[in-house]
């Protein structure tokens, strides 16, 4: 087996261990930053019976700078914000520090579409993660194959025109998120009354630096109310693409909103963790969020609803079939009478301490894939 | 955490669910009228909420209404508590022995507080001058105008995020029976734009002479309150003072515990609190019934109200 990661990120680390758990040996491990260099790396060493797995490319400034950098041209044409090589090569390592979604976006997805046409068996299919990266172009495709979604205003250009559209659906509240963005990256809950002050609760943080609007991922979580900071940071999203979903009233547990990632493993719906918003609206567990309890939450729906979700999961799986692992994150209306799907995540798999039929995420994934399913 | 049980008595009687089609009989009972989220995110729901709360006011028998509870008017957006104080005010010939309401008994999963559509309820005093005990939940684009009831001895308004502007109504409202005053300021990110400087009228003694209980709960700057409180002249009158909630710590106990003007006070209700462990004994050490319950522990971002979406 191969293995595209890096090296020293504990999905890796965990990955091999599972491996060798179950008696295998590690996988052969082909470093991003190995690969960005040469992309033909592994057409030389690869044949059709070998498995690939390609894993996260995130948390390594180095790797994240290459992606940019073969983003560059592609973002260029396209008229996106972006960031040129010259500038890359002085840019300094900056925590937090969110960079050109849209144009790492671009650069990521030349790097897996180099990969494509190796004969070998992926275990996630480079397109199907080029898709789920996209989340614009993933709503679409659930919306086409009849899997639910929340109703959507289409990737928005400028805060502007976001009223603009939010008026003519007669909405006031929408979620914007990132089209490329992952991890709570670039996500704001966005309510403007018609008779009151607007509000933005979200994670970013923006720092003006000498004349340029830098933007963070903080692990807090906040809520912009002056006007023309909102209007800024919306702004500053939309250059990097945008995608705009009505903002739905959550079902909760135990008096906190909350939602639910379900890992598909083979088709088949495996690992489940429910994620409470303590503070707010967004879940995502490195903000001060917990696990909820998905025994509880299944009772409280009751096995008619939660047979029609993992129908939904069935059908997303239909749709992604060379997707060995496929992390779903879905919604529930209050009282749980109707669900959606959020969002689907290529590498929605690191969810340490959580169990299923006795192994973890990785065992799981390795266990179905050897056994021939 | 947010409201995610419905109450089970108001203005001291049990609650009563109201049954469409049903004649009302009763009286000793709060009515409850409530479309509840689970109704009305159910397939089968083809009503509306302007539907199911009119068809109340069709009922035989609301002249035996004294208490009534009114449940959630906007689940996605789609009305506001106007809907419900416009058919009030239409049928106020109807209820005349109406003494206590409560607009929004609505928990979480029917629709978060900071969602709840709001809007100027004046209309309501001069049509139900003999209200007793009016409660009501939502802050957003809420407006009381130009408030006077001679007979409410009881005023609550519970929300995410209470505006200026509100407090202000309030304090000019002509009560001259008010014997409790209950607000959840609630979180500048919904709504609050409120400070201590506010209430220094209500805190000189000036206005509702009669006042018992007050609460100014939920509140982000509950320290700051409670050192104001411990000096003002307000603090002599009261039997309840209530901080619940809130972000209560060690300053702001310090402050009641070094004042010497408690001696009046009955009841200290500071639950949900970020007092330290230390300061909780000394306040348990009041001559007064001190509520300590729910201790947080502050993290890096800072505290946090309770109620806040």
């Amino acid at each position: 087996m191969f293995l595209i990661g890096n090296p020293e990120n504990r999905r890796v680390t965990m990955f091999q261990d599972a491996l060798i758990q179950q008696g295998h040996p590690p996988a052969t491990l082909v470093s991003y930053e190995d690969l960005l260099q040469d992309r033909g790396l592994l057409a030389d060493v690869i044949c059709p019976s070998m498995t690939v797995r390609i894993e996260s490319p995130g948390e390594n400034f180095k790797v994240e700078r290459e992606m940019l950098r073969l983003g560059f041209e592609l973002a260029e044409s396209e008229n996106a914000a972006c960031i040129n090589p010259l500038a890359l090569d002085r840019l300094v390592e900056d925590y937090g520090r969110i960079l050109y979604p849209r144009q790492w976006f671009l650069g990521f997805s030349q790097l897996l579409r180099s990969l494509r046409d190796l004969t070998c068996r992926f275990m996630n299919a480079p397109d199907e993660i080029v898709c789920m990266f996209d989340k614009v172009e993933t709503h679409r495709r659930c919306q086409a194959a009849s899997i639910p979604v929340p109703p959507s205003l289409g990737p928005v250009q400028n805060f502007e025109e976001l009223l603009a559209f939010m008026d003519a659906a007669d909405w006031d509240r929408v979620f914007t998120k990132s089209a490329h963005s992952s991890s709570a990256s670039c996500i704001g809950a966005f309510y403007r009354p018609k008779n009151g002050n607007m509000r933005l609760v979200t994670s970013t943080e923006m720092l003006h630096d000498s004349g340029e609007l830098k933007l963070y991922n903080s692990l807090n979580i906040r809520t912009y109310t002056d006007a023309s900071d909102i209007a800024l940071l919306v702004d500053e999203w939309c250059r990097h693409r945008v995608h705009v979903e009505k903002w739905l009233p959550k079902a909760g547990q135990d008096g906190y909103p909350c939602d639910l990632r379900i890992v598909v493993i083979g088709g088949e719906p495996a690992h489940a963790v429910v994620r409470l918003g303590l503070r707010s609206t967004i879940t995502n567990l490195h903000l001060g969020n917990r696990r909820g309890d998905f025994k509880r939450l299944t009772e409280t729906m009751g096995p008619e609803k939660l047979e029609r979700v993992y129908e939904t999961c069935h059908k997303v799986a239909r749709l992604f079939p060379g997707s060995h692992v496929i992390g779903v994150d879905l919604l529930f209306m209050p009282h749980f009478q109707h669900h959606y799907v959020l969002e689907l995540n290529a590498f929605g798999d690191l969810l340490p301490n959580l169990d299923f039929r006795g192994y973890d995420t990785y065992g799981y994934e390795i266990a179905k894939w050897f056994s021939g399913d | 955490m947010t409201f995610n049980e419905y109450v089970e008595t108001f203005a001291g009687l049990p609650i009563c669910e109201y049954q469409q089609g049903a004649a009302i009989t009763e009286t000793d009972v709060a009515h409850r009228v409530a479309l509840r989220g689970d109704v009305y995110y159910d397939d089968d729901f083809k009503s509306s909420p302007e539907e199911f709360y009119g068809d109340f006011f069709a009922a035989n028998g609301l002249e035996n209404v004294k208490t009534l509870v009114f449940g959630c008017w906007n689940f996605e957006g789609d009305g506001s508590v106007t809907m419900i104080t416009d058919l009030l005010v239409e049928n106020a010939a109807k209820l005349p022995n109406l003494k206590a309401l409560f607009l929004g008994d609505v928990v979480s999963e029917d629709c978060e507080v900071s969602w709840l559509e709001m809007g100027n309820i004046s209309k309501l005093w001069a049509a139900f001058p003999q209200l007793e005990t009016f409660w009501i939940r939502g802050g957003e684009g809420l407006s009381l105008g130009k408030m006077g009831l001679p007979n409410l001895k009881e005023l609550v308004v519970q929300t995410g995020g209470l505006s200026k502007k509100v407090v202000q109504e309030v304090l000019a409202a002509d009560l001259p029976n008010l014997e409790h005053l209950e607000l959840w300021l609630g979180d500048e990110g919904y709504g609050a734009d409120t400070s201590v400087a506010d209430f220094a009228e209500l805190f000189n003694g000036s206005l509702f002479s009669k006042l018992k209980y007050l609460g100014l709960c939920n509140s982000e700057y509950s320290d700051e309150l409670a050192k104001a409180l411990a000096t003002s002249a307000i603090i002599d009158r009261i039997e309840t003072l209530d901080l619940s909630n809130g972000t209560l710590g060690d300053k702001g106990a310090e402050a009641l515990l070094t004042t010497g003007k408690l001696n009046n006070l009955k009841k200290l209700d500071v639950h949900h609190h970020y007092l330290s462990d230390e300061s909780m004994e000394k306040l348990k050490a009041l001559p007064c019934e001190v509520n300590l319950d729910d201790q947080k522990k502050e993290d890096k971002y800072g505290r946090y109200v309770a109620v806040s979406e």
